[in-house]
Order: structure tokens, then sequence, then C-alpha cells
């Protein structure tokens, strides 16, 4: 095996690998499908051409990560991202959930995407690749304490909206 | 910990936290806590790990990468320049005789269009060109599609910027071009700008009930795509008048 098809295989793995969270994240950070798929394509671009870079294996997931967060960074400096309506969203989910259980994943989305985003981005880092508080300010580059007040807030913000929104009750009781 | 310390550590690290209590000493309040905290986690992981179609996401992926290898490929760099090797005198200018002619010959020897342009359109319109048309009335500002073209090495007047109303890098079967949504009088059309792609002169497609036309621009090509009669030619124009390579370039 040459170099070049080394290399080659090395990018479908990784794109193999964590493409589909990627989209997740970039899609929750933006909220939008096609901005979404357009984050990770050029994440990975810019992960091709700088994949002599990457040394380790096992830092892999969080460098992606990084490269897209610049990305969306980027974009957000070129353009102010118009209002997000979650209906707008086509989501499907991955398996096939009770109607009661649809209606409370779209009011979730909704409360997700109407999270600042200070808060948003910890709590979309800690679900969806299960990064610890610390491994999450490492990244954002702020304090332990900062990510935790962050996460705490947003999960109570989300709590809330849902309480808005129509799940009455007491939440505690319901999650 | 005491109970405020241990709300605020559950409200931001559920999982984090029940791990931790595993090891600590039996409290049915607490318990009763981390389980409503964890059935939360789990119903907000289900809302957010969406169904992702990854053989898609992976093929657009690809696409846009083999873009970039194809452009690297056509663009030596100039670090990694083989070292030339002395030729005697008169070979060396029978070669350049040889190399002029054979310049002159393709310069002058009309070159069809790439068998595959009319399969790159059809499928990268269909891969996504109905979604960038829906995000048209998200609006362009000049200043991005300048820097844009400037990327593609070349450049767009301000008649011709003002009609974009959405733009972005795309892949083409020879490096980089733009993906863009022109307004017309018709309404919005999508247009691939090409910079590598020439063509003779226009070339017609039809796939799927969509018409699209491929114009040769002083630079590349670009593909119309969806226009009605008065767009197409609306668009031709435009085209053809308002894209032009950088003046480094030209």
């Amino acid at each position: 095996m040459n170099t070049d098809s080394e290399k080659q295989d090395r990018f479908e793995a990784l794109a193999r690998a964590y493409g589909a969270d990627l989209y997740r994240f970039g899609l929750w950070l933006c909220g939008d499908e096609a901005l979404a798929r357009d984050l990770v394509q050029e994440t990975f671009l810019r992960a091709w051409r700088a994949l002599d870079s990457l040394k380790d294996e096992g830092a892999a997931k969080s460098w992606l990560i990084t490269i897209l967060r610049r990305e969306w960074a980027r974009t957000f400096e070129r353009k102010t991202p118009g209002f997000t309506n979650i209906e707008a969203l086509e989501l499907e989910d991955a398996d096939e959930p009770a109607p009661e259980e649809r209606l409370e994943r779209e009011q979730l989305r909704g409360a997700m995407l109407s999270l600042a985003p200070r808060y948003r981005e910890p709590l979309l880092l800690q679900v969806l690749f299960g990064y610890s508080c610390e491994e999450i300010a490492s990244m954002l580059g702020i304090g332990k304490g900062a990510v935790m007040t962050q996460l705490f807030r947003a999960r109570e913000q989300v709590k809330e909206k849902l309480q808005r929104d129509g799940l009455t009750g007491n939440l505690n009781e319901r999650f | 910990m005491n109970a405020s310390e241990f709300e605020q550590a559950l409200g931001a690290a559920p999982r984090e936290t029940a791990e931790a209590r595993r090891t600590g000493d039996a409290d049915p309040a607490r318990d009763a806590a981390v389980a409503d905290a964890l059935a939360f986690e789990d119903r907000l992981e289900a809302a957010l790990r969406v169904a992702v179609d990854e053989e898609a996401l992976l093929a657009g992926i690809l696409e846009v990468q083999k873009a970039d290898r194809n452009s690297d490929a056509v663009s030596p760099d100039p670090d990694s320049a083989p070292e030339r090797r002395g030729l005697p005198g008169w070979l060396a200018m029978a070669a350049s005789v040889f190399v002029i002619a054979g310049v002159v010959a393709v310069l002058l020897w009309p070159s069809p269009p790439p068998q595959d342009l009319g399969e790159y359109v059809r499928s990268h319109y269909l891969h996504d060109g109905p979604d960038v048309l829906a995000r048209a009335d998200q609006g362009m500002e000049a200043g991005e599609v300048d820097a844009l073209f400037a990327a593609l090495g070349a450049e767009a007047g301000p008649e011709f910027t003002a009609g974009v109303r959405y733009a972005k890098f795309c892949p083409t079967p020879d490096g980089r071009g733009a993906h863009m949504v022109l307004g017309t009088s018709e309404g919005p059309v999508t247009v691939i700008y090409m910079p590598n792609i020439e063509v003779d002169g226009p070339v017609l497609l039809e796939f799927d009930d969509v018409q699209a036309q491929v114009v040769a621009l002083s630079r590349g090509s670009a593909a119309i795509i969806g226009a009605g009669e008065g767009a197409m030619r609306e668009l031709k124009t435009r085209l053809e008048t308002g894209i032009r390579p950088l003046a480094a370039d030209a």
C-alpha cells in the first residue's frame, strides 16, 4: 500500500467514524441541515489538508470538533444566521418513537435551538460526544466551574421552555 | 457534598454525577434524583441524535475532498518541483520547438466538452440544488461574494455581485467552483461556476424535466440550471460580462 492510499484510507476512516456526529453537532449549532452539511464538508476538507499534522489518532475527534467550531465561527462572523424554525427542519429519529415521545422530542429540539450559543455548545459537547466538564472546559478555553454553570443553566432553561410550551406538571417527576 | 452542591453537580453533569454516586453512601432521595436526571438525559440524547444518511454524508465529504485532490494535481506545489536536469543546447532547442508546436496545436484544436460534465451537473444539482435554492432568501453581502470569487481566481463586477442571492464553494470535475443562486426577473436560478472547466460553446443538458445550459466564460464556464428562456438569456449575458479572471491571472 503506498502512502497516498494509506492517507486516503485514513481520511475515509475518520469521515466514517465521526461524520455523522459532527453533522449532528453542526446541525444543532446552526439549526440548518444544508449549512450543517457544508460545515461538515468544509471541516473534513480542512482536515484532509492538515491530515499529516494529526499524529495521535486518539485526538482525532476533538481535533475535528475544533475545526468545525472554527469554521462555524467564521460563518457566524460573515453572517448572522436567521431565526431557526424547528418546524422547517425535516428531522428523522434514529429509532421509532411512540407519538407522544415524538412530540416530546420535537419540543426538546425546539428548546435546544432556543438556547443561547454559550449554553447550547457545551451541552452538545456533553450529550453528543460524552465529554466531561473538564474536557469541555479545555476545548472551550474556559474554566471548569464556568462550564458547570453553563451546563446547569442550559438544562434549567430547556426544562423551563418545555414547561412553558405545554409539558406541564412536575418536570422532575416526568423526567 | 451538601444538597445544593449535589443539585448543581447533577444539573451540570448527570452522568458523571451518577457514576460518582455508585461508590457513595446509599441515599434514596439522591438516588431518585439521579434516576430522574438520567431519564431526562436519555430523552435529550434521543432528541438530538437524529438519523443521518451516513452514506450520502460520506459521499458529499469525499466529493469535496476529491475535487481538492484534483485541484492539487493541476496546481503543482513550487516547493516540491522536481529537480531540473540540464539538456544539451541543440536538444533543448528542438524540444522547445516541439513543445511550442504542441501548444499551438492544442490551442487551435477545438476541445470537446468533458464527457462527464452533463453527469456532474445533473448529480450535483440533484445532490443539493433544491436545498441551496431554498436558501436564496438568506442574501449575500458583496464582500462575501468577492471573497469567494477571489479564492477561485476570479472577480465579479458589482452589478453581477448584487444579483447573487446565495453562493458557496462546491466541488467540480476539476477543482473547486461556486454553487450560486442568482436572482432573475423570473425568480431565483441555480448557477454553478466552474473556473477550470472550459467548453467551446453552449452545451445543452436536460435531466428529470430540468433544462440546463453550460456557457463558456472568459475563465472557465458556468452551468445555468432550471431557468426559463428569458432568464437563461439574461443570465448568460450577466455571467459573460460579470465574471472575469483576477487581474493577476488575466
